[in-house]
């Protein structure tokens, strides 16, 4: 195996888990955004939110992810990597608008 | 209940209201009442323990230290300041072994410091989600709101990608803990949420309500921390406001606080070129922190070698950073020594091997920390490497890399340094020469203009006016005089319109020696020239820039040389005299205050030495027949 396929392949077996770890924190938060929506009480809505925050830390690194993919992309010019980072920015859009919904929620609760 | 425990249990409630509301004179007196009145070495112990929480809050963890050895029952808070002073994180895990709720906030906060100093690969979700609960359910609701608050800020300071993820989700939960700060006793904790919203989203509102809320409590070190945003995050009076908060934090004895005045005083005046004001504030803030922690320190010293950079002591920085290298200190921080003294090789021995393996270790070391700002930083100083091995194709990779990362990080300004860098990495094979091909020109002015447009864009004037100082260095190098002349006076103006004195003057002696490089000095271009230059000397010696100065010095004379023996004229005679006597007490002041005969190129055409300087001068008087002081340069080199 040259270089460069080990590249890939090394690459793909390390995606993998990340891309599902991803799908079940953007369910988490979406869920968790669910039961916001149906409490008032302010002592459950500030335990909610930290844990919104930390899953969101967790799926920040897919940035990371998507760089280090970028990164072997170039070295290893391999195109399939291309097709990778789509995969994970369209995971990355789809937790961004999970996210987005927490602020509009906080903006619902001050008014 | 008797009446010594009624007033213990009242001095103890007076105790946490001062605690919360930030009356430090008031709260120690309290805890050293109650260690007066304490019935048993248990409550004795326990006094002790209160009154070190506000030396910690003031920033002398000495003191706490020293203080707390008097403490005879198990304190995860000892544990803390111990750590916080040595930075051993094993000795805090092997100490720390209640589940209490102290116990599990400072080992929380311990590995969290751990994780942004060391690495490593610390779970800390569970923790911190688990301390909030705990203080939910026991309505302690001032300190579940403080804990919060603390992990946020350390979360987001350790996260450095994905903000706009995280931003959305930090909003929605400082709302809530607005909410949830109502139900808490003080009006101070709900402060310290606007305080937050202030700083991480440039809330000016939430820094007013902060304000209004501390003030209604009297709470002086609150309201000092508004007036210093006002300041360091709205650009308010800036002078004003710190040393607004620098006299509070003075009377209430806030020496971290303290620290961090003097030193954004101190990086405020070294952003404008005010060497001295900056070297007076550093010093001021080393005194404050003196008695801090360790993270405190190695940033002293992190500072202490960027202002010996600044001064032109290499030798001193090389022997420190090796020292600091060579012992056991955090990686976050022995990426950063390594880079300063990666950047020092390269200026002063042009020694690119051993800086490349120092900016690779720095490089691993912040990729490992998952530092990407700092690696950002690293990277360029590889960059710059790369550059000066005339590899092209890798240059222009590693490029597109850095520029890559800078999108990611959201940081406009590092995109479009790299764009200028690329545009000089395109003609750097033909500097020198006036045959860079139009194709090399058209694409290196398109990368100028796209790092102009993000300039305009994101309204920073500075780094509009540095590119376009490049593009007058880029212009100059391949002999297209007029129109570096052009960009340069675009640079200077824009630098004089922000105040930024160093730069100015720097533009003012580029402009001088663009001039004296003309093939074609003439009157006009030299009295262009004598003006610049004349004010650059002036603001250099202001302010103490030695190396600037003296090298300024020579170009003046060796402006007004030229005119001499082209005119015959005495005016021009009497005035290389006169600066070549300046360039002469400016090289001597630069070697008293610099512990090295090593120099900083001012322009990057190359540099001038010292000794050539005075050799220089020293043919200028001997060929006016003024032996004397043609021997007093002369006998003024080094090397004779």
């Amino acid at each position: 195996m040259d270089t460069s396929t080990a590249k890939t392949e090394e690459i793909k077996s390390r995606k993998r888990p990340q891309l599902a770890a991803y799908s079940e924190l953007l369910s988490t938060l979406e869920a968790l955004n669910l039961r916001s929506q149906q409490t008032q009480d302010k002592a459950e809505l500030a335990k909610l939110s930290l844990t919104k925050l930390l899953i969101t830390k967790r799926f920040a690194n897919i940035d990371e992810e998507i760089l280090e993919i970028s990164k072997q992309r170039m070295s290893a010019n391999a195109g399939e990597f291309f097709s990778d980072i789509l995969v994970f920015e369209a995971k990355r859009l789809a937790f961004k608008e999970a996210a987005n919904q927490c602020q509009k929620q906080a903006n619902q609760t001050q008014v | 209940m008797s009446e010594a425990s009624k007033s213990n249990s009242s001095l103890r409630q007076h105790f946490w209201q001062y605690f919360f509301t930030d009356d430090f004179n008031k709260a120690t007196l309290a805890a050293i009442d109650l260690q007066a009145l304490a019935n048993n070495e248990q409550e004795i112990s326990e006094a002790y323990e209160l009154e070190a929480k506000i030396l910690l809050k003031r920033g002398k963890f000495k003191e706490a230290q020293e203080l707390l050895t008097k403490v005879k029952h198990y304190s995860p808070l000892k544990y803390f300041i111990d750590f916080l002073l040595d930075g051993n994180i094993t000795a805090l895990e092997q100490g720390i072994t209640g589940s209490d709720l102290d116990s599990s906030i400072f080992r929380a906060q311990a590995l969290l410091f751990t994780k942004i100093y060391w690495g490593g690969d610390y779970q800390l979700e569970p923790a911190l989600e688990d301390i909030f609960a705990k203080l939910l359910i026991e309505k302690d609701y001032d300190r579940a709101v403080l804990a919060s608050l603390q992990a946020l800020e350390l979360i987001i300071q350790e996260q450095e990608f994905g903000k706009d993820l995280l931003e959305p989700v930090a909003k929605e939960h400082l709302k809530n803990l607005l909410e949830l700060s109502k139900q808490a006793r003080y009006e101070s904790t709900r402060a310290k949420v606007y305080l937050l919203m202030a700083r991480m989203f440039k809330d000016r509102q939430a820094a007013e309500d902060a304000e209004i809320l501390f003030g209604k409590e009297a709470n002086h070190n609150g309201l000092a921390e508004v007036y210093a945003i006002y300041a360091s995050e709205f650009g308010e009076k800036p002078l004003e406001n710190l040393n607004r908060a620098l006299n509070i934090f003075k009377i209430t004895d806030n020496i971290a606080a303290q620290g961090y005045i003097y030193e954004s005083l101190a990086s405020d005046a070294l952003s404008k070129g005010n060497l001295q004001e900056a070297l007076k504030y550093f010093s001021e803030a080393e005194q404050v922190l003196e008695s801090g922690g360790l993270f405190e320190k190695l940033g002293l010293e992190i500072q202490r070698l960027s202002l010996m950079a600044i001064k032109g002591e290499f030798k001193r920085i090389k022997e420190r950073a090796q020292e600091l290298l060579d012992s056991d200190i955090p990686k976050l921080f022995k990426a950063q020594v390594a880079q300063i003294l990666a950047n020092t090789l390269i200026q002063v021995d042009s020694d690119v091997d051993s800086a490349r393996v120092l900016i690779v270790t720095a490089c691993e070391l912040l990729e490992d920390l998952r530092r990407y700002n700092q690696l950002l930083q690293a990277k360029n100083i590889l960059f710059q490497i790369v550059l000066l091995e005339d590899d092209l194709p890798q240059t222009l990779k590693l490029g597109e890399e850095i520029i890559q990362l800078s999108d990611r990080l959201g940081d406009e300004s590092s995109k479009a340094t790299k764009y200028v860098d690329l545009a000089f990495a395109i003609v750097r094979g033909n500097m020198g020469s006036q045959e860079v091909g139009d194709k090399e020109m058209e694409l290196s002015t398109k990368y100028f203009n796209q790092a102009i447009e993000i300039y305009k864009y994101t309204h920073n004037v500075i780094g509009e006016a540095d590119v376009y100082q490049s593009m007058g260095n880029l212009f100059a190098n391949i002999n297209r005089s007029e129109d570096a002349y052009n960009s340069f006076k675009n640079a200077r103006e824009l630098y004089k319109s922000e105040g930024a004195l160093l730069q100015c003057a720097i533009t003012d002696s580029l402009i001088g020696i663009l001039m004296l490089d003309f093939t074609m000095l003439n009157e006009q271009t030299y009295d262009i020239a004598h003006k610049h230059l004349e004010e650059a000397f002036v603001y250099y010696e202001r302010e103490g820039f030695h190396d600037l100065c003296w090298k300024n010095a020579f170009y003046i004379s060796d402006l007004n040389e030229k005119f001499y023996i082209a005119t015959d004229e005495d005016r021009f005679k009497s005035r290389a005299k006169h600066y070549y006597i300046e360039m002469l007490g400016a090289i001597r002041n630069y070697r008293t205050h610099s512990d090295s005969a090593t120099t900083i190129d001012l322009v990057n055409v190359g540099g001038i030495s010292p000794e050539e300087a005075l050799s220089k001068g020293a043919a200028f008087f001997f060929s006016i027949k003024e032996d004397e002081v043609a021997r007093e340069f002369k006998d003024s080199r080094i090397d004779t």
